[in-house]
């Protein structure tokens, strides 16, 4: 837990905050885009990074975790065909052929096939072009 | 060799997860008191699509939100292990999508645990209510089509349906005929060149895509039919014919038309035998007969003795007449399938198909005995006249020509003889002309 746990200073505090953005933090999707992998494994939440096309770019050590799937399984596929199909739907896959997209959803998710009931962030925006589904488990 | 048998137990895990992830079929694993357990990606996004959240919903609010009365039924087979409801096909209350057909199995493989699996067949619902639409279609427009017959035959020739218009054709009830070959409802007349069996017709239609027919059908009262059969292949999706289509329509009236027409060129207008064209046109019919072993067949040639003297005497009416007669004669005397023909001004030419020798001698004999003893009444007077005739059986190999030439011969040796005889061609006879 590199950056969890209280800090020491005043300064260090300002500092780790801004580096641990919050799930529901405005415009997070700019900032995990600047993030360094390592950085992204650190989150406390899952984190989806994605092309348009819906392919997976990265997929956080939290998301794998929680999946009991390796990054190396996920990344390059298609997330909601070929990685995640119980969100394959109108609720969640299908929102993303919106223009942009910010919306919270609570929405049953699998940890190794048990249901457990997730809160979803859908990230997209016209300028970027990767896409983010956030998980919070 | 177990591949996963090299494989670290947490990269078998993420094996099983991936497979788990991507079954196409969504699986629910109900506990003993109805909490669901454990279910697949499959399944979550299903329920979701029917308003049914699996993080909140337990089994019975599940079961029941898919099949109104399935969680009574899971309930009261409590204790029960096995099979507690085999496929079913339903349709969920208020699909967000249009129609969605399902199909739920529910089993207990042990008293901890019940397996439920939903599978979404909606795609090949709508494809079968698109066929049935199509067969209802096309069986309107079938039953409509008067005159025709449209029969669905197997690879082997098979009748697999046939639309009620049968009826009216051959006669038959809806039904009738159905897992018997289509030909057997042909005419089979020993007269006429046997009809193609299914083999050769199959082979036709994988040649040129197609095949028609022309011949006669009996139908169930015993009348003839003239049939104009098209064959034709349905194409499978593998491109290889998977069925045959078969329109038959009804050309008696117009093949009567064309008989007349054709009677004419081929037919002696005075005896109404067979004339020298139409006598070659069934030799050459039976001579290329596709299959079977060859048949022994002879020729006869008849020539009316002084017949010139008839003529001479009595005035060529009173010719023509005794011309006639003798032609009814041959008609009362030969066999059904015999060809009788009139080639010449007295001379006359009978191929006995499938007869050899000594039958054919009888049959001149009685050919000659039966014209010696016809009283034909001309003027008042009665004529008497003979016949001479030569009989020769085709030898193998030898063409009808020159087992004609033979009878011919044959005859010219009765006539020397005396007349009023019968002569046979003995096989290296020649004609002396």
């Amino acid at each position: 837990m590199k950056f969890a746990g209280p800090s020491k200073t005043g300064r260090d505090l300002e500092l780790k905050t801004m580096r641990i953005p919050e799930f529901d933090a405005p415009g997070i999707a700019a900032a995990l885009t600047a993030m360094a992998d390592d950085e992204l494994d650190a989150l406390p939440f899952g984190v989806v990074e994605m092309d348009r096309q819906c392919t997976v770019l990265r997929y956080n050590a939290t998301e794998s975790r929680s999946s009991g799937l390796p990054p190396e399984r996920v990344v390059g596929r298609h997330f909601f065909r070929d990685v995640a199909p119980c969100s394959d739907n109108r609720l969640v896959a299908q929102r993303y052929a919106l223009d942009a997209l910010d919306e919270t959803l609570g929405y049953t998710f699998l940890l190794r096939m048990r249901p457990v009931v997730v809160t979803l962030r859908m990230l997209k925006s016209v300028e970027s072009d990767r896409m983010y589904l956030l998980v919070r488990w | 060799m177990d591949p996963g048998a090299s494989l670290a137990p947490q990269r078998v895990v993420e094996e099983l997860l991936q497979f788990l992830y991507l079954m196409p079929v969504a699986v629910v694993k109900l506990g003993a008191t109805g909490a669901v357990e454990m279910l697949n990606p499959k399944a979550v996004k299903m329920l979701h699509d029917l308003g049914i959240d699996p993080g909140h919903a337990d089994g019975p609010a599940i079961l029941d939100g898919l099949l109104p009365g399935l969680a009574a039924k899971w309930q009261a087979s409590a204790g029960k292990i096995g099979a507690i409801m085999p496929p079913q096909r339903c349709n969920p209350l208020h699909p967000p999508a249009g129609p969605l057909h399902l199909v739920l199995q529910l089993v207990r493989p042990d008293l901890q645990c019940t397996m439920l699996t939903i599978e979404d067949v909606t795609t090949t619902v709508e494809q079968e209510r698109e066929l049935a639409r199509q067969r209802r279609r096309m069986g309107v427009v079938l039953e409509h089509i008067h005159g025709y017959c449209v029969a669905l035959l197997d690879l082997g020739g098979m009748i697999t349906e046939w639309n009620p218009s049968i009826g009216s054709l051959f006669g038959v009830a809806q039904g009738v005929g159905v897992g018997q070959p289509l030909f057997n409802w042909l005419d089979r007349d020993i007269s006429q060149p046997p009809p193609p069996d299914f083999r050769t017709i199959n082979a036709v239609v994988k040649q040129q895509g197609w095949c028609r027919l022309q011949a006669p059908w009996r139908k169930v009262d015993g009348q003839l039919l003239w049939g104009d059969c098209v064959i034709t292949p349905v194409i499978e999706a593998d491109g290889l014919a998977g069925s045959f289509v078969a329109v038959i329509r009804d050309v008696t009236d117009e093949h009567r038309r064309t008989q007349l027409l054709l009677d004419e060129t081929v037919t002696d207008p005075l005896t109404g035998l067979y004339n020298r064209r139409g006598l070659e046109q069934h030799v050459e019919a039976l001579l290329t007969r596709p299959a079977g072993a060859p048949l022994t067949q002879s020729w006869v040639m008849l020539d009316l003795d002084f017949f010139k003297k008839v003529n001479d005497t009595h005035g060529h009416d009173a010719g023509d007449t005794l011309l006639r007669s003798v032609a009814q004669t041959l008609r009362n005397t030969a066999r059904k399938g015999d060809i009788l023909a009139r080639t010449g001004g007295e001379e006359f030419v009978l191929l006995l198909p499938d007869c050899a020798a000594p039958a054919a001698m009888n049959l001149a004999e009685r050919l000659r005995l039966c014209v010696a003893s016809l009283g034909v009444t001309i003027n008042g007077c009665s004529v008497r006249i003979t016949v001479s005739l030569g009989v020769a059986q085709q030898a193998p190999g030898e063409t009808w020509i020159a087992a004609l030439a033979r009878a011919d011969a044959a005859l010219y040796l009765a006539k020397q003889e005396g007349r009023d005889r019968v002569m046979l061609a003995a096989p290296g006879l020649v004609s002396p002309a």
